[in-house]
């Protein structure tokens, strides 16, 4: 009985996730959106709400939006890959992708929301290709970008 | 005494278990790793097999005697230049230990691209242009040295990628860790030396460093800033202004949180350039409820932001209905021509019509004052249209401003919204010298393409 339930609602669940997820396929007058972004699907919009939801978790949203925006400029710079999957799964770019947090947080619809801003081509960060949280230890050589804001609990850096 | 026999049966039964439970997780982890070093070692091998490929390829283009060998040898080192970019970056390598190289890789793969197009164009190649290549073959020569000592070194053992990035806390290691990082910060140092390259590609130097055109006007104070915020909301007097910090990027901006006195009303971000007061984006963090409005509706929120921020002249191309957010983006119209470039957005919840985002960053990046001249044609809307593709059906025609591939770049284009089996195109002719700069697609959705 329970199990059928179970069923139940994993059927459902599958349905909602697919049609949340059509409502992401939008018309791609591609430039109007922005210059030169990828074809926004469904599955990129998928991966920068899980890093946002993996990386920003309880952040104010335009801060949400800065971590979706970090890789969306990266796929603009001749230094780093220049896909959305290509940059996100890069080894060791990215703290959450290689502990493996970004699959087991399911991003909340404020968090999808931030990421297709940024994929829309919003930019809260002016440009930045790195973000850290400046309370924890990282790396000294990031601390020679050049930081252009703090946001919540992150810098973001050129 | 029988009771010790069970327990040491116990016990030996147990650590047989944990024994096997051991092994069997050991072999498992050593398997995965075997194979994940498999593949950073294929992604190595190709990596060098592509960089020595596409030394070839220039050289091979710097000798090219007709166009199309030449268009033939570009493009293949726009292939391996990306196919070897793509082999770097499954490198576990720390990051920022290998920016040179593949900055290097993007650019050596965008130039040719620039040129290969500018060949199939039936433009010329100029000197400076070759000597672009020759300059990228040397660097492909250092960078190949490099990563075939790295080869060498390697043949016959097996590097253990792992370790590589495995911070300092491994001693046993040390000798393969040091001589693998180490020997990639050589390839990274071989291209110290080389200057920035100056040429006009969507991955050029420059393109960072363009500054906002649109950012006019004097430098304002942080009141003036404070009070300029305020205009983002329809009615100011139930926000407070607090002022966060400044951003020190390619804009100066005041940035400010609008917090409301009253609790229907959510936290408003906004950025206020320091030069010129101009609202670069704003946020509205409430998030929307059930949608009850329709697009037309909503649209009227975000004319009224754009005429209270002081635009006169704007015009919505479409919107997109997402999740009980219509996003309309408004580009400028100068002379009955729409300016593409100068745009801004504006969504605007479907709850209660209240504007939930704007961003200008694209219209103060681009915008400039257009004069008569930049906006008149040379090609007539028919000269341009016999260079549509005849099974297309043109519905629509406009001039417009659009924006090229090269950040910064702009052209006047005659655009043709045209249809073909049930699809909608739009081709853009350049009124200037006939060329079709750009063809662009409508992909339907479930909520349809909303045009406005």
């Amino acid at each position: 009985m329970r199990r059928a339930r179970f069923a139940l609602l994993f059927v459902l669940l599958v349905f909602l996730a697919g049609f949340i997820g059509d409502c992401y396929l939008v018309p791609q007058v591609k430039w109007l959106l922005y210059a030169r972004a990828e074809p926004d699907a469904a599955a990129n919009v998928d991966l920068i709400a899980r890093l946002i939801a993996a990386e920003a978790q309880g952040e104010p949203y335009e801060g949400m939006v800065g971590v979706g925006a970090v890789v969306m400029n990266r796929t603009y710079d001749p230094n780093f890959p220049g896909t959305i999957p290509g940059v996100i799964y890069e080894p060791w770019a990215f703290e959450s992708v290689a502990i493996g947090l970004i699959w087991q947080r399911t991003p909340t619809w404020t968090e999808r929301r931030a990421a297709i801003d940024a994929v829309s081509g919003w930019d809260p960060t002016y440009g930045s290709k790195f973000f850290w949280n400046p309370a924890k230890p990282v790396g000294g050589w990031i601390w020679t970008r050049p930081i252009v804001r703090q946001i919540g609990n992150h810098v973001f850096a050129l | 005494m029988r009771k010790w026999q069970m327990a040491t049966g116990f016990l030996v039964i147990l650590a047989a278990a944990v024994l096997w439970w051991g092994y069997s997780q050991w072999q498992r982890a050593s398997i995965l790793s075997n194979h994940l070093n498999a593949t950073y070692n294929a992604s190595f091998m190709q990596l060098v097999s592509y960089v020595d490929g596409l030394e070839v390829g220039l050289a091979k283009g710097l000798v090219a005697g007709t166009t199309a060998q030449h268009v033939n040898q570009l493009t293949d080192v726009w292939r391996q230049a990306n196919l070897a970019k793509e082999s770097l970056a499954r490198l576990p390598i720390q990051q920022g230990a290998f920016m040179r190289t593949a900055k290097f890789l993007t650019q050596t793969g965008d130039i040719a691209y620039v040129l290969a197009r500018k060949r199939a164009d039936g433009r010329p190649v100029d000197r400076e242009d070759m000597e672009k290549l020759a300059r990228l073959r040397r660097e492909a020569l250092l960078v190949g040295r490099e990563l075939h000592r790295i080869q060498r070194a390697s043949i016959g053992r097996n590097f253990n990628w792992q370790v590589i990035r495995q911070g300092a806390a491994t001693s046993l290691r040390q000798g393969t860790k040091k001589l693998v990082s180490d020997e990639f910060k050589r390839v990274d140092r071989a291209l110290a030396d080389y200057p920035v390259l100056q040429y006009d590609g969507p991955f050029s130097d420059h393109v960072d460093r363009i500054a906002p055109r649109g950012l006019t006007g004097p430098t304002v104070s942080q009141e003036e800033a404070a009070r300029r915020a305020l205009k983002v909301v329809p009615d100011p007097g139930r926000y407070r202004t607090r002022f966060k910090g400044m951003t020190r990027g390619k804009i100066v901006a005041y940035a400010f949180d609008l917090l409301p006195t009253s609790p229907d009303l959510a936290r408003v971000a906004v950025d206020v350039s320091q030069k010129g007061g101009h609202v670069v984006w704003a946020t509205n963090t409430r998030a929307p409820g059930v949608p009850r409005l329709a697009s037309e509706e909503a649209a009227r929120a975000a004319r009224d932001l754009l005429d209270r921020l002081g635009f006169t002249s704007m015009e919505a191309s479409y919107a997109q209905v997402m999740g009980g957010v219509v996003t309309i983006p408004f580009a400028a119209v100068v002379d009955n021509v729409l300016i593409y470039p100068d745009m801004v957005k504006v969504a605007v919840a479907l709850d209660r019509g209240e504007v939930l985002s704007y961003d200008a960053l694209q219209y103060l990046t681009n915008h400039r004052t257009r004069t008569k001249a930049d906006l008149t044609p040379t090609l007539s809307e028919a000269e341009a249209r016999a260079k549509v593709n005849p099974d297309l059906k043109i519905v629509r025609t406009r001039l417009t401003v659009i924006p090229l591939e090269v950040p910064g770049q702009e052209a006047l284009a005659w655009e043709y919204k045209a249809e073909k089996d049930g699809e909608t195109y739009f081709v853009y002719i350049n009124a200037r010298n006939g060329r079709e700069e750009r063809i662009l697609k409508i992909v339907n959705t479930p909520q349809g393409p909303l045009t406005m």
